[in-house]
């Protein structure tokens, strides 16, 4: 179905013309006009991008019941058979809101580098546009342009305003995740030749659209495992799964607070999406006989992530790793078919991405003020900074997925719904619950709880204004989306249905490969 | 029946926390007054609700269509019945009082608000656990009051001991929670649905494969351990007395341990699919029982030996689910509500009135400086004791009676075993009750201070309570097996009656009482020659039988050698390593490339004539 207005475009193109429209004041003299001026059309932005979502996602509910399935494509360059097509079904649709609420919630945070400016807010408002870009396209030459896109104002904002070993970072993280996608590009060049080879496309081009090339299911096994490979390479490094997470610690350590967020909440969730939009359909065979290792790399991963931040005493560090941790779950949910646990990997996905970026702001909220990191050199805060005592053991208790958190509903549809497929891969999810509630616990221990430390420099106060509306308005979304979740995965089912399900249940071989 | 009133138990509690906060900050005397108007506007919608309870009827109200998509149905949705009607009479009746108890304990701190709004939120929490429909919704009240739990065990934060103890509570919980996660996953996947009211049903139960059955009923035991203190996660209770004293009468002794009994009597049709596993909760909870009631009599701290008789106390109970007597095992569970949060009780107001003085080696005497508390800590002891009639003589020896008709084909002839060392257990719980209340009570005052009875808003309540440990089991137990037959199964009726009955029925606990008055009063002397002949017992219990020592060892400290091992081996060295070296030897290459890359048209025309001549080797035919 395609809807007049708003176009789906303007998802992409509201905030990449606001990242423009941030450059614009940079010739007036007045610096401090021009700062204000700056952060206010971004916050303007970043609303307006939201409300449009929210508005598309209302019509089309109003007009064709609660499953979206919005579709706009127009030729690109028809030469090559390459498209401009996006899609909005519930599956982008909770992605492209978390985006949307991410990006507002890190715009709107009020500490930034000191030396940031009006490029702090462009590099945010493209990263919003790329990665909203990533999820909307369905042609696959287009989405691997979003892909490697969204990269680039993250590296941006890291080299410019990170820590001590940004340049470092900045650049293992471009040289992990291009040698993951490198494959994938030639993976779909390859795919792309095979349309037109087998003589499948409308016009004898190549052809690079999803649902084309789905539908024709021309590849053999073999290509399939060689292809499947080169995408899941890919995905493995951006969502990350263990040992492809290299650039991750570093990243985290050295990116500022909101781009850490940023990226934490956003960038690793292209891959959970990916393999669910493109994986899934194009590789059905491959998918049903990586499962079993996809589920295992996703389980070993949970118990890895929550072993090594164990040991952390960084803050940021431990975050990056329970991260890896929770992000484990996702993989454990993607790997086979079962509507349950596959749901339950795109809502914890998108519950990590809320809980992810409140932790990264919170926790940089106190690095800020506190002048440290290290477990060692704080303690005792619950008495001097209530508030954000106060949020950040919502945001624990969201991390850890207690009932009525949005985790609580995706771990569960996941550990649930994978058991019937992987009962022992899923058990050993399940210790992870238990290591996760020991560092998460020991963290809030270590910074809130005990004797105030003596050395503490108490320059800065309790956060306020402007951020505790932000952290408010994600822990009020983190419990609504944990009682209320049902409208949000009954989308999220539909699409994800179309998208592996029935894909995979036509293909009889995979029945088979399950039956053995 | 759907009823809003339902919904409104759940709710005044939950508005009541946000509420006693808020007005607590500006005035921090009206946080307690509000927060116990809200448990009591709760407990009178109970009675309510359970008065209009006749017959089979039951109540169900539905909160949110919570995780219900596609063909999955996991509503959020409260149903009440007669088994809820009784957890949530206890809950908010017992709870009602220790908040108005608390008006007076807390009455110095300037933590209030925080505390009853706390304390609020976990009456909230505890009555969904108890009024679930599902399972998923009686975990959201098990993690809830786990959570309630570890924030009011750490409630005074500055000592990061008391915080260390939340954390410990909370992560032997969780472990217990995994067996919940995997129940929850097997009868999904057996039964299509996690609804108590299917789930109770033979024919859907038959449909989960036998050896799932074993790992479903062990599974939910687990969870049940946790939450209930049993052996090996029953540890954090004991540290769990880092909480303020109402904290522990309402929670780690009244309520949220016992939702492990709950949780059993609820799921009793898993639970009985394999015999095996009540064979096997039969002998953890008698050990446990055992261990317990053995460390109860070193203990010094007031609250420690309650702590461990609350231990003890709840092992009974599954003694009781083991063979089948669920019914009994709730008896007990109320009979024991009304005497240990008496005993909490009154011994916070003897810490209270020795300023904060929990160890009773520095008390003694208190019978004369406060007489109310002293007739209530009496009574409850009695009552614990087992002596007819007070209350916990019905319950207890309802559990010995069911014991003793106990059929399991696991446990073979040693079914007669447990039911004799269940009354050694009993008569050791008498002997260590006596010894506490003989150190505080009676002989001469030990300590420095002038210790004074409680103000009237904490004797109040206690009083009350002690009314109910004297007289609550004479009252129920005519009714309450019937009354309870409609959602548990029916027990063998007693044969008990009869003041003879009584008097034999007494005979463990006046045995216990008899002892302990003898060794610590009329014969201190003879104590030296029992330390010796049970010398062993002596330090198994002063050592706690290293409980928590073998969890160090055995499984604290090889995750943590894990921990550090993955860290720096497994992920810096090895999957990092990997990277960082692909990258070195990638640059390496580039500067050897460097290197040949000189710039000079002579080295390159060099390199040229070099590969030429190499190709055309390879090449041509030169033979």
């Amino acid at each position: 179905m395609t809807i007049p207005w708003p176009p789906l475009s303007s998802l992409i193109v509201v905030p990449a013309l606001g990242a423009l429209g941030c450059l614009a004041p940079w010739f007036s003299s007045k610096i401090d006009t021009r700062a204000r001026f700056v952060r206010v059309w971004a916050l303007g932005v970043s609303i307006l991008t939201l409300v449009i979502l929210a508005a598309i996602a209302r019509a089309a509910t109003m007009s064709h019941g609660a499953v979206l399935g919005l579709e706009e494509a127009h030729q690109w360059i028809p030469s090559l058979g390459i498209t401009y097509h996006l899609e909005l079904d519930g599956l982008s649709f909770a992605f492209c809101l978390l985006t949307a609420v991410i990006s507002l919630a890190v715009i709107a945070w009020s500490a930034k580098p000191a030396s940031a400016g009006a490029g702090w807010y462009a590099l945010l408002l493209l990263g919003e546009a790329t990665v909203m870009g990533a999820f909307l396209a369905t042609d696959l030459v287009l989405f691997y342009i979003f892909f490697e896109a969204m990269l680039l104002p993250v590296l941006g904002a890291m080299a410019l305003w990170g820590g001590a070993q940004r340049l470092n970072a900045a650049l293992k993280f471009l040289i992990y995740t291009m040698a993951g996608s490198s494959l994938m590009f030639l993976s779909i060049l390859y795919l792309g030749w095979n349309a037109q080879a087998m003589g499948h496309t409308l016009n004898g081009n190549f052809a690079f659209e999803i649902t084309t090339l789905a539908s024709m299911k021309m590849l053999n096994p073999t290509e399939q495992l060689v292809l499947g490979l080169a995408f899941l390479l890919a995905f493995a490094v951006k969502i990350p799964i263990v040992p492809f997470h290299g650039w991750l610690p570093d990243t985290y350590r050295e990116a500022p607070h909101g781009v850490a967020a940023f990226t934490a909440a956003l960038l690793g969730k292209v891959g959970i999406y990916a393999v669910i939009r493109f994986m899934w359909p194009l590789f059905p065979h491959f998918m049903a006989q990586a499962g079993p290792y996809i589920a295992a790399a996703g389980a070993v991963a949970i118990v890895f992530g929550a072993l090594v931040a164990m040991a952390q005493k960084d803050l940021r560090s431990l975050l990056a790793y329970s991260s890896i941790s929770h992000l484990g779950f996702c993989v454990l949910g993607i790997a086979g078919v079962s509507t349950m646990a596959m749901t339950g990997a795109v809502f914890q996905a998108v519950s990590h991405g809320l809980i992810t970026a409140a932790l990264f702001l919170t926790v940089g909220a106190i690095i800020d003020r506190q002048g440290s990191r290290d477990f060692d050199r704080l303690g005792g805060l619950a008495r001097s900074i209530p508030l954000t005592a106060f949020f950040l053991m919502i945001f624990s208790v969201a991390a850890v997925a207690l009932p009525l958190t949005s985790s609580f509903v995706g771990e569960f549809l996941i550990l649930v719904g994978a058991w019937k497929l992987f009962p022992q891969w899923t058990l050993v999810a399940l210790l992870g619950v238990v290591l996760g509630a020991v560092y998460t616990l020991t963290a809030y221990l270590r910074t809130m709880f005990g004797p105030l430390h003596a050395t503490d420099p108490q320059t800065g106060g309790d956060i306020r204004g402007f951020d505790v509306v932000v952290l408010a308005g994600l822990a009020a979304a983190i419990i609504a989306l944990g009682i209320f979740p049902s409208d949000l995965l009954g989308m999220i089912s539909a699409a994800v249905e179309v998208s592996a399900g029935a894909a995979v249940l036509a293909d009889n071989s995979i029945a088979q490969a399950f039956s053995r | 029946m759907e009823d809003i009133r339902l919904a409104l138990v759940v709710l005044i509690p939950l508005i009541g926390a946000v509420v006693s906060y808020a007005l607590g900050r500006a005035a921090p005397k009206v946080a307690g007054m509000f927060a116990t108007a809200a448990v009591g506007a709760s407990f009178a919608v109970v009675i309510s609700l359970w008065r209009a309870l006749e017959g089979g009827q039951t109540f169900s109200f539905t909160l949110s269509s919570w995780m219900s998509f596609a063909d999955i149905r996991l509503p959020l949705e409260i149903y009440f019945d007669k088994l809820s009607a009784v957890m949530c009479l206890v809950v908010t009746g017992v709870g009602s009082l220790i908040h108005l108890y608390s008006i007076g304990y807390m009455a110095e701190d300037e933590s209030r608000p925080r505390f009853f709004s706390y304390l609020n939120l976990f009456i909230a929490a505890m009555l969904i656990l108890v009024l679930g429909k599902s399972l998923p919704v009686i975990f959201i009240g098990w993690e809830g009051v786990g959570l309630c739990s570890y924030l009011l065990i750490g409630f005074w934060y500055t000592n990061p001991e008391f915080a260390s103890a939340g954390r410990k509570a909370f992560v032997m919980n969780r472990i217990g929670d995994l067996g919940f996660l995997v129940a929850m996953a097997i009868l999904y996947h057996a039964c299509g649905t996690l609804d108590i009211t299917v789930l109770s049903r033979p024919e859907v139960l038959a449909r989960i494969p036998s050896e799932m059955g074993f790992v479903a009923g062990i599974a939910l035991f687990l969870a049940a351990t946790g939450k209930s203190a049993q052996l090996p996660l029953f540890t954090w209770l004991p540290d769990a007395m880092a909480g303020p004293t109402p904290v522990s009468a309402l929670i780690h002794a009244a309520t949220m341990v016992t939702a492990g009994i709950y949780l059993m009597a609820r799921m009793f049709g898993v639970i009985e699919l394999d015999p095996m596993v009540p064979a096997i909760i039969l002998w953890t909870a008698f050990a446990t029982s055992a261990i317990a009631a053995i460390i109860a009599i070193s203990q010094n701290d007031i609250k420690k030996v309650l702590a461990y008789s609350t231990v003890s106390q709840l092992g009974f109970m599954f003694l009781a689910v083991g063979v089948g007597a669920y019914s009994v095992a709730l008896f007990h569970v109320v009979t024991h509500a009304f005497f240990k949060a008496c005993l909490f009780m009154s011994a916070g107001s003897v810490i209270h009135g020795c300023h904060h003085e929990q160890d009773m080696r520095r008390m003694g005497g208190l019978a004369k400086a406060m007489p109310l508390t002293c007739l209530s800590y009496g009574a409850a002891t009695l009552a614990i004791a087992g002596i007819a009639p007070f209350a916990g003589y019905f319950s207890k020896h309802a559990i010995l009676e069911s014991l003793a008709h106990a059929h399991n084909p696991y446990l073979l002839a040693y079914g007669g075993l447990i039911g004799v060392g269940a009354t050694a257990i009993a008569i050791c719980t008498a002997f260590y009750m006596t010894r506490s209340f003989i150190l505080t009570f009676l002989g001469s005052y030990r300590g420095e201070g002038h210790p004074h009875e409680a103000p009237m808003v904490m004797t109040a309540p206690v009083m009350v309570l002690a009314v109910l440990s004297v007289t609550g089991g004479l009252v129920l137990n005519h009714g309450f097996f019937t009354y309870l037959q409609g959602p548990l199964p029916p027990v063998a009726e007693h044969a008990g009656g009869g003041i003879l009955g009584y008097i034999l029925g007494s005979v463990p606990g006046a045995l216990g009482i008899a002892a302990a008055y003898v060794l610590l009063v009329i014969a201190p002397a003879a104590k030296e020659q029992v330390r010796k002949v049970l010398w062993l017992g002596e330090k198994l219990s002063a050592g706690k039988f290293f409980v928590d020592e073998l969890l160090g060892v055995f499984v604290i400290a090889p995750t943590r050698t894990l921990s550090g091992v993955v860290s720096r081996v497994l992920d810096q060295s090895v999957s990092i390593g990997t990277g960082n070296a692909i990258g070195s030897i990638s640059r390496a290459i580039g500067e050897l490339t460097c290197r040949v890359t000189t710039g000079q048209v002579s080295t390159y025309v060099l390199w040229m004539f070099a590969s030429a001549a190499l190709l055309l080797y390879c090449f041509l035919p030169v033979r």
